[in-house]
């Protein structure tokens, strides 16, 4: 739908005109974000500058009842950026300033719009950094992050955005502008911030957030272990969590994904390794830090580990995470599509549940690959098939489904870290009773009770999305 | 004082019921309250399931922290939580999570809010619902369980909870003062202790530096960053904070029925 001329002129009033984007082209690429079976064109992409012209942009949405749709980087793997009933992007493109940085309370007031990244990287020479650290770090945004409370390899030890995110400025869905948390953490009263973190967008636009900064550790060991079967690799992860001892991260990656390794980059493991353990030890004694390395040491060997490579000086640890860092982009050459899974159960359920997404990966005759956060328990099985095949795609969805069948069955969660986006909206039902579900409406009717602010996102059977669906589903409905 | 010995009791009475007072007595709630019906959850304890090797526990509410302790302790786990001074000895944990407690081991290990995975709450309808779950990471919907930290039982009851745990080798140790009475407990940013702490002189009983925190007698400082938790009172003064506190409240517990006077909108 072409954006109205009257439209238009009254945004022009908002922003200037390289800030609007309302053609053919720009409506394409803002039609879906890295979770690219749902689709759908917004009539225009605001590329405001500053939180009041957020503000006067979501007032005008109001107004002129056009529903929004709040876009970090795009990197989303769950169509939290898709504008499902079209209407208005308002990307933070333009929002990627650091506005503070306060070294002494180690904390860092940045818009939302900065690459994750850049926050670790203004601030690495006085030691410090932003701990959160999603594979897709250097492009995703701030806000990105605080939308889906995003991890990654050291959520471990370090946890997620929401132990890192200690004040929030958003613009409601009603165009106000409110200041949520403190920059002093742990009073009393309702935790606003809290709430907003993690929901998806749909509680308002994030525009400028105080985050704290963290210590770089003093010593760093870091192993890459070679297993010659998965379960021998998870049942030393089990292990290593049940030991008591808590490394900065644990990452799983299987034969696929090495396969897809040596296929795009030529690297090479050792023979007959059918699972990578990464495991990284930090901390500012380097004698706990041994002892911490010791201990996995015996528990890898103890489960008949084919190799064990350690490393402490960066370049050489860095060469230890390069699978780790490449996997997933090796995954994107092997075929034309790939869909990635993430489902969560308790760690020591991991041997188990590994076994179920190739036995039901082989029943459903499609490729699978997993490359994963093990200590966390949070699994990325990545489907590789073809899209343009509708029954291939139908394969993929139902062994989905079948995996985070059994993620809940185990006591796990529909989702770690990717969100539900539009993807998993009809998932929530296995995970939450239809009165969990309306209690979750409740919390979220706090700040939206309107169906303008990113609609269609978290809660399914949200009023006037059920019948627009079919035109945003993908080819697999 | 009702004591309630099951779920289906408590849901039962708070259904009947216009007005119910529930957590247990504590110095930092408030002190003049309305007439309702008071609930004691207290026999309502137990752990439900402990998973040392996932480092999870669901366990019923009105479980005092210390016998929660103890029996994780027999795990290799426990909770991070050390007792600020003058702490009740039995505090249970819908008081310390509704009210969302300080102890002396926040500089390392946070709090409540970082503890609780999940809730079983009832509300004023007498329903039970459920949020969050026993996976230590899970972004599946909205964070309810955040919202009802902290909001001292205003918005639902607590019955159940998971809490994430830590290996006991991995708990904070701190020299914990020995019990004395406090009045207020406050928190600035660090850049701020130094001056807080030299307002207070006197009032100071404990000075947690660690974490910028200061429990004391007497009143807390007018000046400063931060917040502060006072006893028998409880007002709230942020604007952002008053409107969507109503809001919740119409969400939640519209009838007002639950812990009336708790806070002052
Ligand atoms: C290769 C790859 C690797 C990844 N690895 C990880 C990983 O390790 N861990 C992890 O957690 N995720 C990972 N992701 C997923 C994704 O990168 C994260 O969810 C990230 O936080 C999204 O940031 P973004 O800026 O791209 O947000 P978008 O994709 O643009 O948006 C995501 C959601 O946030 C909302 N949003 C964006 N900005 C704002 C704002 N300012 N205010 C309010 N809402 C907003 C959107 O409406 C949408 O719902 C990965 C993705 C890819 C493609």
């Amino acid at each position: 739908m072409e954006i109205e001329r009257s439209w238009l002129q009254e945004l022009s009033q908002i922003l200037r005109a390289d800030q609007l984007l309302t053609g053919a082209a720009a409506r394409r690429g803002y039609d879906c974000d890295a979770y690219t079976v749902d689709r759908f064109p917004p009539v225009a992409v605001a590329l405001p500058e500053s939180t009041a012209e957020v503000a006067e942009l979501v007032r005008w949405c109001n107004v002129r009842k056009v529903p929004f749709t709040a876009r970090g980087a795009g990197t989303g793997l769950s169509g939290g950026s898709l504008p499902a009933l079209g209407g208005l992007v308002i990307s933070t493109k333009k929002l990627t300033k650091i506005l503070e940085i306060d070294l002494p309370n180690r904390q860092m007031l940045a818009q939302t719009g900065i690459a994750n990244k850049k926050l670790s990287d203004a601030v690495k020479a006085a030691g410090l950094h932003f701990a959160p650290d999603p594979s897709s770090q250097t492009v995703a945004t701030l806000g990105g992050n605080i939308a889906e409370n995003a991890g990654g390899p050291h959520t471990l030890k370090y946890g997620v955005t929401s132990s890192h995110v200690v004040a929030i400025t958003m613009v409601t869905p009603e165009g106000d502008v409110v200041e949520l948390g403190s920059r002093v953490p742990g009073g009393p009263g309702l935790d606003l911030a809290g709430l907003v973190i993690g929901s998806e967008g749909t509680l308002g636009i994030a525009t400028e957030a105080w985050v704290t900064l963290t210590p770089l550790p003093n010593h760093v060991i870091t192993a890459l272990v070679a297993f010659g079967t998965v379960r021998a690799a998870t049942e030393s992860v089990a292990e290593i969590i049940a030991s008591g001892t808590i490394p900065a991260a644990l990452e799983i990656m299987d034969r696929g994904i090495l396969g897809a390794l040596k296929a795009a980059f030529g690297l090479e493991y050792p023979a007959g390794t059918e699972a990578l353990l990464l495991v990284e030890c930090d901390g500012d004694s380097a004698e706990i830090v041994k002892a911490e390395m010791a201990t996995v040491d015996a528990i890898c060997r103890a489960q008949n580990c084919l190799n064990l490579e350690t490393a402490e000086d960066e370049a050489a640890r860095q060469k230890l995470w390069t699978a780790r860092k490449k996997g997933v982009g090796a995954m994107g050459r092997l075929a034309p599509s790939i869909v990635t899974h993430d489902g969560v159960i308790p760690r020591s359920k991991l041997p188990e549940m590994l076994d179920t997404v190739y036995e039901v990966a082989s029943r459903h005759q499609i490729g699978v690959a997993n490359i994963f956060h093990a200590g966390d328990g949070n699994l990325h099985p990545c489907f590789y098939f073809d899209d343009r095949d509708a029954d291939q795609v139908r394969r993929v969805v139902e062994a989905g489904e079948e995996i985070m069948r059994r993620c809940i069955e185990l006591g796990g969660s529909i989702t770690g870290e990717h969100g539900i986006g539009v993807e998993k909206l009809d998932l929530m039902g296995l995970m939450f009773s239809p009165a969990d579900l309306e209690f979750q409406a409740q919390a979220k009717r706090i700040f939206n009770d309107g169906a303008l602010c990113n609609p269609c996102k978290v809660l399914p059977n949200q009023k006037s999305c059920v019948e627009h669906k079919s035109r945003w589903r993908g080819v697999a409905w | 004082m009702t004591l309630i010995h099951s779920l289906e009791d408590l849901q039962t009475l708070v259904k009947e019921q216009p007005l119910v007072r529930h957590m247990s007595p504590h110095r930092f709630r408030n002190s003049s309250l309305p007439p309702a019906v008071e609930l004691d959850l207290r026999p309502c304890s137990g752990i439900l399931e402990v998973h040392p090797s996932d480092q999870v526990v669901v366990v019923r509410a009105g479980t005092g922290i210390r016998d929660l302790q103890t029996e994780l302790a027999s795990h290799g786990q426990g909770l991070p939580w050390i007792a600020a001074p003058g702490e009740d000895p039995n505090l249970d944990l819908a008081t310390a999570i509704g009210l969302n407690l300080p102890h002396l081991g926040m500089a390392t290990h946070a709090s409540w809010r970082e503890w609780v995975l999940g809730l079983t709450v009832v509300q004023p309808s007498g329903e039970l619902v459920h949020c969050g779950s026993r996976a230590v990471k899970n972004v599946a919907g909205y964070d309810v369980q955040r919202l009802l930290v902290g909001a001292r039982g205003t918005l639902g009851i607590i019955a159940e909870v998971i809490l994430r745990t830590c290996p006991l080798k991995a708990l904070p140790s701190v020299d914990a003062p020995s019990a004395t009475e406090i009045d207020f407990i406050q928190r600035c940013l660090p850049t701020d202790f130094e001056a807080l702490v030299e307002s207070l002189g006197g009032a100071v009983v404990y000075a947690d530096e660690a974490a910028s925190v200061v429990y004391g007698v007497g009143k807390p400082a007018v000046s400063g960053s931060g917040w502060s938790l006072i006893a028998g009172s409880y007002a709230i003064s942020d604007p952002v904070q008053s409107k969507y506190w109503q809001r919740a409240k119409a969400e939640f517990d519209p009838s007002g029925k639950l812990n009336p006077g708790e806070v002052q909108l």
